[in-house]
């Protein structure tokens, strides 16, 4: 079950939980880093360092936090845990255009969303490495989008590098949240309690050694 | 709505990438609770740490389990042991065999629908303070981030000449209470004001360590007394003793009958039970009462510390390998 959005406070109008879904190294955290930092680095090595990290973005008049989590490269060994899944509202499910398998491992991620995520989640292709030379593409644009119309979602092609479309990816899924939220019959759900320290803070800054790379 | 686990689900059996690094600080097998806390405190302590585990889901013995996977976690089907490789002549080669928890098991009925939306716990801690220690862990390591938890809603109750009464157990709940008479109130209200002074004294004195006998702090004669005479000392009625010892100090064994008794609480401890108790209520702000639970079940747990590991990793070329 989706957690729903809280309303009406102080800082924000949504709060909008989002979920980076992929193979390991297709640049999940480049383009989490890119739009929540507007930074960039072509170092590689498994995510570390990022629990989650948050952007405020306006939509439409109203204020909208995006909650972005990251692997933290548990999805190398297929290790990614059911609670990661829960309570998210929105997944990107991010490929490499350079790496076939990855691209071929989108279905097997998205039979792991129905499994573990909320019926009604919101899904958006992503090809990543978008700027990457013609000669190293392994996957067509037309395959890619192809693949999202027989799922019923949308696609764009990103790169973190070059900060091609990486805004658009994350504004184009908050705004279909929002609608679907907008539209639901918010039925109040049961309250949960997170467990919070006053200054609990520090999750939206990476580890110093994690800020210097990214991956995953 | 807890599902089955994540790992396994959606992916064909397929060859998994190399471990790189291949030597470790450390090495842990399973993810239980005790197991993913230490992986968490070693990648958090700057270690490489190798986590594995055979499960195709979290949590080892403490996890918890939709209805449908029960049965075969139950009866695992008896699975031919793999043929041991070759060992290098610098290791010996340890044979160990993995034994069914239970000695025997039997279902009957049905899995109750939708049966997604059902979890069976396992072993773990299904409740906690909020002032518990491993709250205090959850908090400092994170791990705070990745469950979500219920109170325990409608207070507790007392059995007592017959009826269920609410365990006045607060300021606010005392002074709620309509089936306390004034007199009990008062006695109440006293007793728990000299517990907290006791226990702001003992805070106090644990600060200057030269004060010896700061106010408010209990005598250590009234506090090696079993706490129940302790509580008759204060003219506390055998219902409002039946309240502190056991729906608020949670004392297991009858404290009256001193000769049978098979576990006499003392003061000391009694107080101890109580300044937990009384810290954990308002701790949360929407937490109702003393104790929260892990609303999909405390195999969120070791999931929530194993994430924690992740995160965490190391600073250099290695990586914290989560199985």
């Amino acid at each position: 079950m989706a957690a729903p959005p809280a309303r009406a406070r102080a800082d924000y109008d949504y709060l909008i939980k989002l979920l980076l879904i992929g193979d390991s190294g297709v640049g999940k955290s480049c383009l989490l880093l890119r739009f929540s930092d507007g930074s960039f680095t072509t170092s590689f090595i498994t995510t570390i360092g990022i629990d989650f990290k948050i952007r405020t973005i306006e939509l439409d008049g109203k204020r909208i936090k995006l909650q972005i989590w990251d692997t933290a490269g548990q999805e190398r060994f297929r290790t990614i845990t059911t609670a990661y899944y829960r309570g998210a509202m929105g997944i990107l499910l991010v490929y490499d255009v350079t790496d076939e398998s990855s691209f071929n491992n989108i279905r097997n991620w998205i039979r792991n969303i129905e499994q573990h995520a909320s019926d009604n989640v919101n899904k958006i292709l992503v090809g990543n490495k978008a700027d990457m030379d013609e000669s190293k593409r392994a996957v067509p644009t037309a395959k890619g989008q192809a693949l999202a119309d027989e799922y019923g979602i949308k696609f764009f092609e990103t790169s973190a590098k070059t900060n091609l479309n990486v805004e658009q990816v994350f504004f184009s899924i908050a705004r279909d949240i929002k609608q679907r939220l907008a539209e639901t019959d918010s039925k109040p759900e049961d309250k949960t309690i997170k467990i919070n320290n006053k200054t609990d803070q520090g999750a939206d800054k990476p580890a110093a050694s994690g800020s210097a790379c990214c991956g995953s | 709505m807890a599902d089955a686990p994540a790992t396994g689900g959606g992916f064909p059996a397929q060859d998994y990438p190399t471990i790189d690094p291949t030597s470790f600080d450390v090495v842990l097998c399973g993810t239980g609770l005790p197991e993913s806390v230490l992986a968490a405190a070693c990648a958090a302590a700057g270690k490489t740490v190798l986590h594995v585990d055979p499960n195709p889901f979290y949590g080892s013995l403490f996890s918890s389990l939709p209805l449908p996977s029960l049965p075969s976690f139950l009866s695992p089907s008896p699975s031919d042991d793999p043929a041991p490789s070759p060992s290098p002549s610098s290791a010996a080669a340890v044979d160990l065999r993995r034994r069914s928890p239970y000695s025997e098991v039997e279902t009957s009925g049905a899995v109750p629908e939708p049966s997604r939306r059902f979890t069976a716990d396992l072993v773990g801690p299904r409740l906690l303070y909020c002032a518990d220690e491993a709250v205090d862990l959850l908090l400092r390591s994170g791990g705070s981030h990745h469950v979500e938890f219920k109170s325990v809603e409608g207070g507790t109750l007392l059995y007592w000449d017959g009826d269920l009464y609410p365990v006045p157990d607060s300021r606010q709940a005392i002074f709620k209470d309509t089936t306390l008479q004034l007199r009990e109130k008062n006695l109440l209200f006293r007793f728990f004001k000299l517990v907290q002074a006791h226990i702001a004294a003992s805070a106090a004195g644990a600060a200057a360590a030269g004060e010896g006998e700061a106010s408010g702090r209990l005598p250590d004669e009234d506090l090696d007394l079993p706490f129940v005479e302790f509580l008759k000392r204060q003219n506390l009625s055998p219902k409002m003793r039946a309240v502190v010892l056991y729906a608020i100090a949670m004392a297991d064994y009858d404290q009256d009958g001193v000769e049978s008794c098979e576990r006499l609480l003392t003061t000391r401890e009694g107080v101890k039970t109580i300044a937990l108790y009384s810290s954990s209520i308002g701790r949360f702000a929407n937490a109702e009462g003393a104790f929260i639970y892990p609303m999909y079940g405390h195999g969120e747990l070791p999931q929530a510390f194993c994430r924690c590991a992740a995160v965490k990793g190391i600073a250099n070329a290695s990586h914290s390998t989560s199985c």
